[in-house]
């Protein structure tokens, strides 16, 4: 195989939690694009139906829109089902989905945190769990969490308490299941992004110019990620051009970090 | 462009230090296969000649090698005019040459010390200076350098106390 066959993903499937848009959409173009079939999983089923057939038409790939809250256990359990029933398999998972809430700590409240949570690590858990059992039953796959560079530093001047700690236990429940699955050829691995201009940020922008000028001279490099700068590092971390690669982080933020 | 010619690098041209064998072999041979031109830049002119002419005929893609001692300033400097001379400009900085010696802490002699560091942390800044210009005379690259994750943990049971202090100084 050819260094760049080894990035191909034709025959696999997978799955993108909130694939619709955003980072989500840029990753789930980016593995259709490198051959994979791919289901999308998000809240609105029509913006799910229209991406899906957006994405097909682009790159001829096979692609379904599965409506999903990935908060409810049933819905999951279901999407995992539609998908080895569609396909046939389940390969790669990216558990995409997530939100924040920008409200100071001394006066958020528990609701507002469980929010955040719900979302951004229980709702990975319960991905995984699903996802992992079908993988453990074939043949193994690549569950690729989306965390944030959040995990590993403070965010300014925007208050988000809990998106961090979220994140930052995506980090730990990375290392630990990477650990515990790795007898099953299940690799997990975080893609780590900066600040990534998606619709989300177009609004805070709009609200708030101030923020982002904020934002931006923290960067090495004078711009903010597109969706789609994002996607070759999950065709990577989901192709076996990184089957050696499991537990991992990888930070890309146009060096955010370093600065 | 269609996703996957995102990774492709037809028409850049990669430098490779200590890219005659072992972990630089394989990136000398990655790179060539997805299409850049390669230069082998390793001490044993014999050796880089060989792998150089072995990663062309298995690729297609333009092989070179220079013999180069990556602590010598003057070979340094000679390695990345060579290179942009041959192929026109440099792209890719590949900082894989180095070695450990394996010598208890307490027997090693500073010389043996010092060795370890000209060639893992010098020898990466030399190289990462003259292929920097040639970079900045031109537009732009990217510079990779092979650390380890003994960058972040101790190694056992080997020990190689001068290997270990490596990454902290070229992430200075």
């Amino acid at each position: 195989m050819s260094t760049l066959d080894s990035f191909r993903l034709d025959g696999k499937t997978a799955i993108v939690t909130g694939g619709n848009r955003g980072i989500g959409r840029g990753i789930s173009d980016s593995l259709a694009a490198a051959g994979a079939n791919l289901v999308i999983a998000n809240r609105d089923e029509a913006a799910g139906e229209a991406a899906a057939e957006e994405i097909s038409d682009e790159t001829g790939a096979e692609v379904r829109a599965v409506a999903t809250d990935v908060t409810d256990d049933d819905d999951v359990e279901a999407l995992v089902d539609a998908t080895v029933e569609e396909f046939g398999s389940l390969d790669v998972l990216v558990n995409n989905a997530g939100r924040t809430l920008n409200i100071p700590a001394e006066e958020m409240t528990m609701e507002e945190w469980r929010k955040v949570m719900d979302l951004n690590l229980d709702a990975v858990f319960r991905c995984s769990r699903a996802a992992g059992r079908e993988m453990i039953d074939s043949d193994g796959g690549s569950i690729i969490n989306v965390s944030s560079i959040s995990a590993f530093m403070a965010n300014h001047p925007q208050p988000q308490v809990s998106y961090n700690a979220s994140k930052a236990g995506v980090e730990g429940f990375k290392f630990q299941l990477a650990s515990e699955w790795a007898e099953h050829g299940i690799r997990v691995n975080n893609i780590n992004p900066g600040y990534v201009r998606t619709d989300l940020i177009d609004e805070v922008i709009e609200e708030d110019p101030e923020m982002v000028e904020e934002w931006r001279r923290e960067m090495l490099l004078d711009e903010m990620a597109r969706p789609e700068d994002i996607g070759p590092l999950a065709v990577f971390l989901a192709s076996d051009a990184s089957w050696y690669m499991t537990g991992e982080s990888v930070v890309i933020d146009g060096g955010y970090l370093v600065r | 462009m269609s996703l996957l010619d995102r990774f492709k690098l037809d028409g850049e041209t990669a430098v490779v230090t200590g890219g005659n064998r072992g972990i630089g072999y394989a990136i000398s041979e990655g790179l060539a296969d997805i299409g850049a031109n390669v230069v082998i830049a390793n001490r044993d002119a014999e050796a880089g000649r060989e792998a150089a002419d072995e990663i062309a005929a298995k690729t297609g893609s333009e092989t070179l090698a220079v013999p180069t001692d990556v602590t010598e300033e003057d070979e340094v400097q000679d390695l990345m005019a060579e290179t942009v001379s041959e192929f026109g400009d440099v792209d890719v900085l590949v900082n894989n040459a180095g070695v450990a010696l394996l010598t208890p802490a307490e027997e090693k002699s500073v010389e043996e010390f010092r060795k370890t560091l000209d060639i893992n942390l010098t020898g990466a800044y030399l190289c990462s200076k003259y292929a920097g210009l040639a970079m900045m005379d031109s537009d732009g690259g990217s510079i990779v350098n092979i650390s380890s994750m003994s960058a972040f943990i101790a190694n056992y049971p080997q020990k190689h106390a001068d290997y270990q202090p490596r990454r902290p100084g070229w992430r200075d």
